[in-house]
């Protein structure tokens, strides 16, 4: 939960956006590459950072060598969290390298709720400016040719059956990606041979690819990642090989349903047993277009509208300011209208 | 793409370690973790009073372990520099040595407290149906086999991930639950992160090397009517599509780099600190968090 809340509650202040803009390198770092460092150069670097993290997710100032300065996993209140960017230039001021030993200051909530400091090892950091050899990015692998990128953007709808204006919650705006690998392109192309000119069912893998994209919220309600997988009700896609196609292209026509269901509360403490409860439910009808040529899509449309059902909570949600539990995120409580829409297009080279 | 398998080997071990360590524990197997309670609250008819105490329980010691696991890496940190020089001082060592050791117990008796408070809290028949629901689990040896076996599919599946370009960062986040769980004893739950990592790899979900579909699919109708022409074209469609995308939304006003050493190259050049957002997936650009 912490990643959505940190957006909504820190990022998307409009004070906290221009003195980050304005006063720091900002840079969005992945959890899993911090806590599962390589041995090489950069994998030292992220250890360091690691080294001092009060938590798996959190906030930190660091200096131009790769010490961590602060950590703060919450904030008292707006202000707070102003002041502790203000502590941070302030800190990186006395501490701009690793020159002198630098002791991190860590918080659970800033500022009223203090954690122990961790003390610098002094150990010599690498300057590294490039990534292992024959190596990209870590943080931003490459995904093979040709795999179909699919954007995801979902709006609630008011009684009216407009979008809800707010577009910071994701319970009411959501922007999401997957891809469709080659794979699965193929699959899709063999099945259209198979049904010639009748109506057929969509491979089922692919099916679901657009279904499990398809709701509104943070990551933690995905239906997906209920303990038990959630309920797959239904999940039906049908397509039709359109008339009117040029350059060997296809036009494949699409309907289809879904339904899908999913809840967790504490007696099923999987996720790090940390008191979440919230139940998700999404019923869709969908149309649509993919485009082919040959055996890869070139071009996929979908629009789905429906009725979805949210609700979160946890056992540690007392209410407050949202940048006071981050972790924990904010109550949802929706039953609306919903409108999804996804687009995609194969990889550019 | 260097091998990153959230160091599934070390897990494996863990594995044998953790489920052989469970053999015989006398104060565990007296006692009742609150996940336990919660679990089987239906099964033992844990009642509202019951659960809001142990609720109350947990929240009071979650802030108290905090500090006491950040103290404990503390005193760690400072054992470790003490070995580190050349010549050890053996006094300070092992007087840095009750430190951590002070702290480990500290936990430990945390642990423990918030044990006895559980038990002395439920009935002796609900501790009674507690044990048999706990021995009702499978044996250590069979649990070791089967975390092994799937281990090594999560393995291999994170290896094929790597292998197409794929980010399998999702994986890594489920499977940082698994240690943890493992740790504390919690096998079931520790089996049931596997097998959604598991779920998550798997082909039919994800669709990589999907399963040739089966011939018959084409032959069974639609469970809904299918509308004789489109609604829209696909350009329509498209457009559709597009106004329900908001270009400037408050959350993409900031930009953020995902590279480390970019941005430590940036702040070296401007004189800027970084700000980290360490985050379990990828909030910064057009995706869920």
């Amino acid at each position: 939960m912490f990643a959505g809340a940190a957006r909504e509650a820190v990022f998307s202040n409009p004070e906290v956006i221009r003195r980050v803009n304005a006063e720091f390198v900002p840079v969005a770092l992945k959890a899993w590459l911090m806590n599962n460092p390589t041995d090489d150069e950069e994998g030292r670097l992220y250890r360091e950072i690691g080294r001092s993290k009060p938590a798996p997710q959190g906030i930190c100032v660091a200096n131009s060598s790769g010490k961590a300065l602060d950590w703060a996993l919450m904030f008292d209140d707006d202000k707070s969290m102003l002041a502790f960017l203000e502590r941070g230039v302030k800190r990186f001021r006395d501490f701009p390298d690793a020159k002198k030993p630098v002791t991190t200051e860590r918080y659970m909530r800033f500022p009223s709720m203090k954690l122990p400091n961790v003390n610098d090892t002094q150990d010599e950091l690498p300057k590294s400016t490039s990534h292992a050899r024959n190596e990209g990015c870590p943080a931003n692998p490459t995904p093979r040719a040709g795999t179909v990128i699919a954007q995801v953007v979902g709006r609630a709808l008011d009684a009216q059956g407009k979008p809800v204006a707010d577009t910071v919650r994701q319970e009411h705006y959501v922007e999401d990606r997957f891809n469709v690998a080659v794979g699965m392109q193929e699959s899709l192309a063999r099945t259209v041979v198979n049904a010639g000119t009748s109506c057929f069912k969509i491979p089922a893998s692919l099916a679901r690819q657009f279904v499990n994209h398809a709701y509104l919220g943070q990551l933690d309600v995905s239906p997906q990642r209920a303990p038990d997988g959630g309920a797959l009700k239904l999940c039906e896609f049908w397509a039709q090989r359109m008339s009117g196609n040029e350059n060997g292209s296809i036009l494949l026509r699409i309907a289809g349903k879904s339904e899908v269901a999913a809840a967790q509360d504490e007696s099923r403490p999987d996720e790090s047993n940390d008191g979440r409860r919230w139940e998700h439910s999404i019923k869709l009808t969908w149309e649509g277009f993919i485009e082919m040529k040959g055996a890869r899509i070139t071009r996929l449309l979908l629009a789905a509208r429906g009725s979805e059902k949210l609700k979160w909570g946890s056992v540690f949600l007392k209410g407050g300011n949202d940048v006071s539990c981050l972790p924990g995120g904010h109550p949802i409580d929706l039953s609306c209208d919903v409108h999804y829409g996804i687009f995609g297009e194969p990889l550019a080279r | 793409m260097k091998l990153r398998t959230y160091a599934v080997c070390g897990l494996l071990l863990l594995c044998g370690q953790a489920v052989g360590a469970q053999d015989r524990d006398p104060i565990g197997e007296n006692l009742f973790p609150p996940e336990l309670v919660m679990q089987h609250r239906q099964a033992i008819g844990l009642t509202d009073a019951q659960k809001n105490f142990i609720e109350l329980e947990l929240q009071k010691i979650q802030a108290r372990f905090m500090d006491l696991q950040a103290q404990l890496q503390n005193e760690m940190e400072a054992l470790a520099a003490l070995l580190k020089k050349e010549r050890v001082e053996e006094k300070l060592v092992l007087a840095q040595l009750d430190k951590v050791l002070k702290c480990e117990g500290e936990i430990k008796s945390a642990h423990l407290s918030v044990g006895i408070a559980i038990k002395n809290k439920l009935t002796p028949q609900q501790q009674a149906k507690l044990q048999e629901l706990r021995a009702a689990t499978p044996s250590p040896q069979a649990l070791q086999k089967r975390f092994e076996a799937k281990m090594r599919q999560v393995q291999a599946g994170v290896l094929r991930w790597q292998n197409d370009g794929r980010d399998p960062s999702p994986i890594g986040e489920v499977m940082q639950q698994f240690e943890p769980l493992m740790k504390q004893g919690k096998f079931k739950e520790a089996d049931e992160v596997l097998d959604r990592a598991l779920k998550m790899l798997s082909d039919e979900d994800n669709g990589e090397s999907p399963k040739p579909e089966k011939q018959g699919d084409a032959a069974p109708a639609p469970t809904f009517q299918m509308a004789a022409k489109p609604r829209v074209t696909s350009d329509e469609l498209k457009q559709e599509i597009e106004s329900l995308k908001v270009s400037r939304v408050a959350w993409r006003e900031i930009a953020w780099k995902s590279c480390l050493l970019d941005g430590l190259k940036e702040s070296r050049a401007t004189g800027k600190p970084l700000l980290l957002w360490v985050f379990i997936d990828r909030p910064a650009d057009d995706a869920r968090c």
